[in-house]
């Protein structure tokens, strides 16, 4: 089984989820959290992939803490400074239909 | 982190600004130690300028009523450009257990989680960013109240720190080690005394015959002779018929009370203490003798018991206790009659250094942490366990018949607000712990009510679901709406 988490960084508003995330949400479904400790309740046989959306402030301390915590999880980080930024990059996912922006085995 | 790490002045001698004014190179010939800021826009000068004159500046970003909810992202781009200035001492919640910190009409209570969790959970995320970016965050200040209301101090610490310890232990204990601080404002009235020469431990001194440069000053309210021979046994948190309520209003009040809490079910060694307010109000703005069981506050005794209050902090307080920013700069400085006297001993009297030994913040930060015990309610039960007043987790789930935009146009607010966890497959219930409890906040249309109950409680009946019954759009905007107006994640 494969579950998808979107996790933003705690230090991001609301509309980095509501406004850039939208279409992605919609066409993809992920699990959106705000804390990455609730990943450790999937067993470990499932398949895990977190795609984080982070500045550059928070970055660095969200890849170290999915290295030290969860290193059984498949990261997949968005590093932008700027809303629209990431909005874009998410919409052109779904745009090519590839929700992790490389072409994956359904 | 030990408590000599921390970076700052060492000076204990400290004010607020006015609302729009600060003399950086006045409070510089004044020899204060901190500065605080309340932060209306983006990082300007003062708090550059204090640094470069060797005061420690600690910034206040400043929202008008934000109660319990997140620190908004305009905030925190104040805060980084203030970090990025130098500054590493900020603050953001403010007197929680005061009502005029919460919107018009919110309910706000201690012992409510509706309350506590929500004001908790916000603060944490922001104290980890601030650490992140180098900085201390404050543990919020908190007004001192002893009436046993919804605004008293005692229950707002037990409130505050008891969710902490059941929910967030490790987390905290991190936040803890890396520095935190805790904020107080004390403001002590007139309860403070300098010892008659050989007139033993309750003597007083008329207020205008009291000396700074002479010793048998007491700050140590409520633990000083006076108040004890007066209600033995009386501690900050009370204990007594006269203080059922506990009596903070004291130089280290509050701090004595949740430092004790921290030592006791934290294994906290100690962690700053910074009144970013207080002090002996200037005379003018505060009753000059609200304790008739010690002499008023005159300019005089203002003067010589607020330096004496600083030098008493240096030398006899614990080391945890590094200051006081005096509430505030147009009281002291912007007077129709000129400078308070006490501007005079500021200029003419070095302050006393504040020597800091090397206590760590956790005194087991070396061995693995104790967590809490944790009580397995319902092993028989898959799923969540039952709800003890308040659930641990909350799923936010759209039913299969929801029209999503209708959510993504409605839910920025209450997204901010809470938080929550938002699922698509109610399955994942099932990975939860039976330690766990779990509200599912269903958001749906009418006819899939059946669908979802028959969905969820069978097969995990500790699951208590949370219906958002939408038939337009405008229905869930004004349910979230009303949610994020009175802090409420559930309604």
């Amino acid at each position: 089984m494969r579950y998808h988490f979107l996790y933003f960084a705690p230090n991001l508003s609301a509309a980095w989820f509501t406004q850039a995330a939208r279409r992605y949400w919609q066409a993809y479904r992920p699990m959106v959290l705000y804390d990455l400790t609730f990943v450790a309740y999937v067993p470990l046989n499932n398949q895990i992939i977190i795609t984080s959306i982070a500045r550059s402030d928070s970055a660095a301390l969200i890849r170290d803490q999915l290295a030290q915590e969860l290193p059984h999880v498949i990261h997949d980080p968005l590093v932008y400074d700027f809303l629209d930024d990431v909005q874009l990059t998410l919409d052109a996912r779904v745009e090519t239909n590839q929700p992790f922006g490389v072409p994956v085995d359904s | 982190m030990n408590l000599n790490e921390y970076e700052w002045s060492r000076n204990p001698r400290g004010m607020h600004q006015a609302t729009f004014e600060i003399d950086i190179p006045l409070m510089a010939r004044h020899r204060m130690g901190w500065i605080k800021i309340v932060a209306l826009g983006q990082a300007n000068r003062a708090a550059a300028d204090a640094m470069a004159s060797g005061m420690t500046p600690v910034v206040r970003v400043y929202r008008e009523r934000p109660g319990n909810s997140p620190v908004d992202e305009g905030a925190y781009n104040q805060y980084r450009s203030y970090r990025e200035m130098g500054v590493k001492w900020f603050e953001y919640y403010n007197e929680p257990n005061l009502g005029v910190e919460w919107p018009q009409g919110a309910a706000y209570d201690p012992r409510s989680l509706a309350t506590i969790q929500p004001l908790m959970d916000n603060w944490m995320t922001w104290a980890e960013w601030i650490i992140s970016i180098g900085g201390y965050p404050n543990f919020p200040s908190l007004s001192d109240v002893n009436t046993g209301s919804n605004e008293d101090t005692i229950a707002w610490i037990d409130g505050m720190l008891g969710y902490l310890k059941q929910n967030h232990y490790e987390r905290f204990r991190n936040i803890i080690n890396n520095g935190l601080y805790i904020a107080t404002h004390p403001y002590i009235y007139n309860h403070f005394y300098q010892e008659r020469t050989g007139g033993g431990a309750r003597s007083a001194r008329p207020a205008d015959a009291v000396n700074v440069s002479e010793g048998g000053w007491h700050f140590e309210y409520p633990y000083d002779p006076i108040c004890q021979y007066d209600d033995p046994g009386r501690t900050v948190r009370g204990g007594t018929a006269l203080a059922p309520n506990g009596d903070t209003v004291g130089l280290l009040g509050s701090a004595s009370a949740i430092m004790a809490i921290l030592q006791a079910e934290f294994g906290v060694g100690a962690i700053p203490v910074v009144s970013t307010e207080g002090g002996i109000f200037a005379p003018g703005f505060g009753p000059p003798q609200a304790d008739n069981r010690y002499p008023p506050v005159t300019t005089h005794s203002h003067a010589h018991g607020t330096l004496a209050m600083f030098e008493w902090i240096s030398t006899v307080a614990p080391a945890w206790m590094f200051g006081v920013c005096l509430w505030k700069f147009d009281d002291y400085y912007r007077r129709e009659d000129g400078f308070l006297p006490v501007a005079g001993l500021f200029e003419q009297r070095a302050p006393i250094m504040k020597d800091v030994p090397a206590i760590p913040a956790l005194t087991d930060a070396s061995s693995p942490a104790t967590p809490p015990p944790v009580i397995v309610l319902t092993p028989d039960l898959p799923g969540p366990g039952p709800i003890h007043g308040y659930a641990d987790y909350q799923f936010v789930f759209l039913a299969p018949s929801l029209e999503t935009d209708w959510f993504f146009d409605a839910a920025e607010a209450y997204w901010d607000a809470f938080k929550p966890v938002l699922v698509v497959d109610l399955e994942f219930i099932e990975f939860l712990p039976s330690n766990k409890s779990l509200v599912v906040t269903a958001i749906t249309t009418p006819d899939m009510i059946e669908w979802i109950e028959t969905s969820i409680t069978p097969r995990w009946p500790n699951v208590f679901i949370d219906f958002i019954l939408v038939e337009q759009p405008d229905d869930l905007a004004r349910e979230l709406s009303n949610r994020v107006a009175v802090g409420r994640r559930f309604g």
